[in-house]
């Protein structure tokens, strides 16, 4: 039998197309209540008075909260220096401030959501200003106003990496090359806005069905806020309308559980129910970071890259996040998958009055990735050797040194991923190497349209990287007589659309040697599943499988004796990884990655500056594809999101002001606006730590896309953007110029 | 609930509504297909004290031909409607095609062809059109009705010529002349959303190929759609040579639009746009008169 | 006390009457009022697509509609289409393409394409991408969505 491997329709397919799945809008109980968030209204400011009795008075509204009432007002999933509400009479120092607008101030909970609105505008506020910082750069600068008075420094993460001498080897260099890289931000844009009920559950713990990335994590975070033990906090997540690292951070989770707890401390039992409309979940949930990356790499005449220098500064924007792991992520890729004797990295992530940047697939990954491979295929292009050849030259093999002094784990792949997309893309390997016999321009017949190939490749981490404590738990319950009639898997993984949860089931039929249908799973619910881990990094079908099957192994143990129902846990811990050394950044970086390679084909109307991407060939190495239907449309899908990133999506903010704030503003692509093909060619090299082999593959398509349209607009038009996303007017001015 | 509060009002004949109108005044605003107005209430941009909705008004839903060869469109009807109308094709080519690039499908199932002219919207298309194509506008009150051609009729981004008790109640689009050809071009950064820029060109030429006539009409760049007189200046009694065209596109660019700055595009680039989109028109259209 | 207007609509087959206020948007008519929460909201002004439903049997946006415009009308939401035993062609192709990851632009899709095939049943890949321009995704980067249409309109044609 093998259910692995198998395109298996997901278990929430029937639900999804019927109408009949709920989200976490969906979710109503007798007599709930509504709340609305006053958010703050200056991009930085400290709020001198709060005056929220109109409101109180207001007909209709239950309660308003501000700072004063929450416990710990403090959360954050690295590090908690966001509070819960900003205002006067906080437990925390310095929460009395707003940092960015979508900073939270006060909680208005109504009979109806209408009077909840109307009561918000009734609560009065005064701030005294505080001068406003956009550009990590100015942000650094020693004068700088502080973001986090407490903190003594706007910089709050930092890596350096120091392998052999990169002065010295640069005057070894027949060429340099260099180049000073800026990547957006962009919104997640998943199609269900924030939302959430609260309420006493029948054992009295505050619960919240809500969405979310990590069920565990969320229940740790509200409880530490409101000064509970972790026991009577439960988080439930239903079907959950997208995340790409959106939901990593929290949005109404805390509050909403503040409000049913102090509501039913005042003796009101009530539920509570929120949902953000699109402009409040813009503003309230972080972005991905926007990256400035100074680049300077050195070659032989042969191609090998011998050196490269890079500063990396990420906007963290009002709050950490997961700042900090997105910028180890990024310190790490932003040498590509390369074998580099000499490297050298300075990175900062920087608070700003911005939205807090934080988790968003690739996750660092991408940024890495555009200024790694603009500088390759920049390098290739000085020294005339085809961008194919040049990498098959310098991409990392089995034992190879990282940039961070240690080999990548078992089952490097990236040569043969990037040989099959080359492949697949018309080059060929003749006796001068790699090439393509086509070249690198297309022929339109219309002297206005130029179309170019481009190419690049990447590498993405599976799991949590430097250190993180990395684990996940799986619960495998057997019931019947004689024969195994059911078998329960509980399991707090996350579905957000990716899958997951198919996966799951599909991972414990096989370990379990049962038909699909025999397996039941219970999921993400703090109540009864155990900590997962999020979902994100690329790392649930690996964690999870590695968990399914300890747990599978010791139930049918306990079933062999005798035990009735067989119940069985399991916590899978990876090999560990190490932080990165303050000094050299020597580290340990990932226990396991997947490979990706693009080419893609790009059309540019000159005279308008238009980009449209017309073909894409994505090679993955997924080690081996649990659900290969699945695996296709988290290709397409990630090459789609990053078409957006590279090309159409513009999230612009203006002196703390956020101006695309709508869809109608912040534009996703349309069915129109998608290549005519995307092309996958799934590689199942097997990692050997994966579960049957697999690796994580949800992010790593994303990487490439961005270069590799940089380098076809190159190939089209004659010029390097080395900024993007490629909107027509910056193209057009780039072409005049 | 999104929108502010409101009267509703919902009328089922052309007497009733005008009679409505009449009695609301300026607190009256006349409700169509909706798909402009009801998303600015809901981000209670826009705040009506009534809203007299015409969708029962069964009498405004019809494409009637005209005698002439022309064809009358009642204020009502759906844009899906005018899009798949086979008579709308046969006599106007032009008009389907650009109804085709008004946003979405589900909204050119509901919005309509007389809303689109009423509510003026310096980014649309169908009030760009009907001054392309030289439309005729029969304006109702009680007691009263007035024609308005298309020229005539837009004021000022959102703003016509329409008093608060009035209502437009059918639109005439005179037949095509025989030699034409027509062309529309747009650049947008979504497809199906927004212009940035974009141009209708209708043109008609004699058997000596020569220029008769041309509207080029452009919008997104302007408080109004915006009918360029450079190019019947340059172009008429000629013939439309690459040259020419070329200049009416520089010369339109320069003098004749007034593009704002935007968060998906600043003025010049929308200038620029002008130049290329009226070029690339003017050439096409010229092209299918032949 | 703000004017309300009784208001008689089918949906579904099932007819209701209710009492609304004029500025009641039909999504939360038939979200909250009705409690059909298949159709979903993701934009609030007519962009997404998500709250697609059937007005007279025509796809249309139901966050841009009033509720007490549905009166004396027909809607069909997502509900309508089948059941988990007895689904709709276009329900069984979603599924076995697996045009749908987060499902919650689904319905939306569904109920658009709905409108679409009856009138267009053997569509070229151009004219469904044109058909479902109105309809955001944000996970599947649509190509199976396409496919699944394709599916769709074999397995309507063979019914």
């Amino acid at each position: 039998m093998s259910i692995v491997g198998e395109s298996v329709v997901r278990v929430d397919a029937i639900g999804k197309v019927t109408g009949e799945t709920l989200y976490p809008g969906d979710f109503n109980l007798p007599n709930q209540a509504y709340m609305k968030i006053l958010f703050a209204q200056h991009p930085h400011a400290i709020i001198k008075r709060l005056d929220t009795s109109k409101a109180e008075q207001y007909p209709g509204v239950l309660a308003v909260f501000t700072a004063k009432d929450v416990p710990n007002n403090e959360y954050g999933l690295i590090m908690p220096d966001q509070p819960v509400l900003c205002g006067p009479g906080s437990t925390k120092p310095f929460a009395d401030r707003v940092r960015f607008i979508g900073d939270q101030v006060a909680l208005v909970i109504a009979e109806t959501e209408q009077i909840a609105a109307e009561a918000l505008k009734l609560i009065e506020i005064e701030y005294e200003a505080l001068p406003v910082i956009t550009d990590p750069r100015e942000a650094m600068k020693a004068d700088a106003i502080l973001m986090h008075p407490d903190k003594g420094s706007n910089v709050f993460g930092r890596y350096r990496i120091r392998k052999g001498d990169v002065e010295k080897a640069f005057q070894q260099a027949d060429v340099i090359v260099e180049g000073y890289y800026q990547t957006p931000a962009q919104e997640h844009a998943y199609l269900q806005p924030e939302a959430g009920l609260s309420f006493i559950d029948e054992a009295g713990r505050v619960t919240i069905i809500v969405g979310g990335q990590w069920t565990h994590e969320d229940q740790e975070q509200i409880a530490h806020a409101l000064a509970l033990p972790l026991d009577q906090v439960r988080v439930i997540y239903p079907a959950i309308g997208g995340a790409f690292g959106g939901r990593e951070d929290m949005s109404v989770q805390v509050v909403l559980a503040l409000a049913a707890w102090r509501l039913h401390q005042r003796g009101i039992n009530r539920p509570v129910k929120i949902i953000w409309s699109r402009e409040e979940s813009i503003i309230g949930h972080h972005k991905r970071h926007p990256y400035f990356i100074r680049a300077k790499w050195g070659a032989k005449r042969d191609g090998k890259v011998i050196a490269a220098e890079m500063e990396v500064i990420a906007d963290g924007g009002a709050y950490a996040y997961t700042s900090t792991k997105v910028l180890g992520n990024a310190t790490l890729m932003c040498t590509g998958p390369y074998l580099i004797p000499n490297v050298k990295v300075d990175s900062y992530a920087v608070y700003t009055n911005n939205l807090p940047n934080g988790a968003f697939r690739g996750f660092g990954g991408p940024q890495g990735a555009f200024a790694a491979e603009m500088q390759m295929n920049k390098l290739a292009e000085r020294l005339g050797i085809d961008p194919v050849e040049i990498r098959m030259r310098n991409l990392l093999d089995e034992g190879d040194l990282l940039s961070v002094g240690t080999p990548l784990p078992p089952g490097v792949s990236i040569k043969k991923v990037v040989e099959a997309c080359a492949k697949a893309a018309g080059w060929e390997k003749g006796e001068n190497g790699w090439h393509r016999p086509a070249g690198f321009q297309v022929e339109t017949g219309n002297p206005s349209l130029k179309r170019g190939i481009g190419f690049a490749c990447a590498f993405k981490n599976v799991g949590f990287s430097f250190g993180a404590p990395e684990n996940c738990w799986a619960i495998v319950e057997l019931h019947g007589d004689a024969e195994i009639e059911k078998a329960v898997l509980y399991h707090a993984a996350a579905e957000v659309g990716q899958g997951s949860h198919t996966v799951l089931v599909q991972m414990a039929a096989e370990a379990l040697g049962l038909p699909m249908e025999k397996v039941e799973l219970v999921a993400a619910d703090t109540a009864v599943t155990k900590n997962s881990g999020s979902v994100s990094a690329s790392r649930m079908t690996f964690m999870a499988g590695n968990a399914i099957r300890g747990a599978a192994e010791r139930a049918l143990e306990a079933w062999k004796n005798e035990e009735r129902p067989a119940r069985a846990e399991f916590q899978y811990r990876p090999p560990k990884t190490t932080p990165y050394d303050p000094e050299t950044g020597k580290s340990e970086p990932n226990f396991a990655y997947g490979y990706v390679a693009e080419a893609v084909e790009v059309e540019v109307d000159i005279e308008t500056g238009q980009v449209r991407l017309v073909k894409v060939i994505c090679a993955d190495d997924v080690g081996k594809a649990v659900n290969p239907q699945q695996v296709q449309g988290q290709v397409e899908g990630a090459v789609v999101q990053a078409a957006g990133y590279a090309i159409l999506e513009n999230f612009i903010q203006q002196d703390g002001q956020v101006l695309t704030k709508t869809l109608s503003t912040y534009l996703i692509p349309t069915i129109l606006d998608i290549p005519e093909k995307v092309q996958s060619i799934v590689l199942e090299y097997a990692d050997p730590r994966g579960p049957w082999g697999a690796r994580g593959m949800g992010e790593m398509p994303y990487l490439p896309l961005a270069p590799a349209v940089g380098a076809a607009i190159r190939n089209a038009t004659g010029r390097w953007f080395d900024q993007f996303p490629y909107t027509p007017e910056r193209i057009l001015s780039g072409l005049e110029e | 609930m999104k929108p502010a509060p409101f009267e509703y009002y919902a009328p089922t004949s052309v007497e009733e509504a005008l009679a409505t109108l009449q009695s609301l005044g300026y607190d009256g605003k006349v409700l169509a297909g909706g798909q402009s107005l009801i998303p600015a209430m809901n981000f209670r941009m826009a705040r009506p004290a009534a809203l007299v909705d015409l969708n029962k008004v069964k009498e405004l839903f019809y494409i009637k031909p005209t005698s002439d060869g022309g064809l009358a469109i009642g204020t009502m009807t759906r844009d899906s409607v005018v899009e798949k109308d086979p008579l709308v094709s046969e006599r106007f080519p032009i008009v389907p095609y650009v109804v085709k690039h008004i946003a979405h499908p589900q909204i050119r199932n509901r919005g309509t062809f007389g809303g689109a002219i009423a509510h003026a919207d310096p980014a649309a298309q169908i009030p760009a059109l009907s001054v392309a194509l030289q439309a005729r506008f029969l304006v109702r009150k009680q007691g009263g009705e007035r024609w308005v051609n298309a020229e005539d009729f837009f004021m000022g981004p959102f703003m016509t010529v329409l008093e608060p008790e009035e209502m437009l109640a059918e639109v005439v689009l005179p037949p095509m002349a025989k030699g034409s050809g027509a062309s529309y071009q747009q650049v947008s950064r979504q497809k199906g959303g927004y212009a940035q820029a974009a141009v209708i060109s209708v043109v008609v030429v004699d058997e000596n190929k020569r220029c008769k006539d041309v509207r080029v009409v452009l919008f997104s760049v302007g408080e109004t759609p915006i009918l360029s007189q450079t190019a019947r200046k340059i172009l008429v009694g000629n013939v439309p040579t690459a040259e020419a065209i070329a200049e009416v596109a520089e010369k339109i660019s320069k003098d004749e639009v007034d593009p704002g700055t935007d968060i998906h595009g600043t003025a010049e680039y929308r200038r620029h746009l002008v130049k290329v989109l009226v070029r690339r028109g003017l050439t096409e259209a010229f092209e299918r008169a032949k | 006390m703000a004017q309300t207007v009784k208001i008689n609509v089918t949906v579904n087959g099932k007819q209701y009457e209710r009492e609304v206020e004029p500025r009641l948007l039909l999504s939360d008519f038939i979200r909250h009022d009705l409690g059909l929460t298949g159709t979903h909201v993701g934009c609030e002004h007519g962009l997404c697509g998500a709250c697609t439903v059937l007005m007279d049997g025509e796809a249309v946006r139901s966050c841009t509609i009033f509720a007490v415009q549905a009166d004396g009308h027909e809607i069909q939401t997502v509900e309508s289409l089948g059941t988990p035993d007895n689904l709709h062609p276009i329900q069984q192709a979603f599924i076995e393409k697996h045009a749908l990851q987060c499902g919650f632009c689904t319905p939306g899709f569904l109920m658009t394409l709905v409108d679409y095939l009856g009138d267009n049943p053997n569509p070229t890949e151009e004219e469904i991408r044109e058909a479902i321009d109105g309809n955001f995704c944000r996970c599947t980067g649509y190509f199976n969505i396409i496919e699944a249409v394709k599916l769709a309109a074999q397995k309507m044609a063979s019914h």
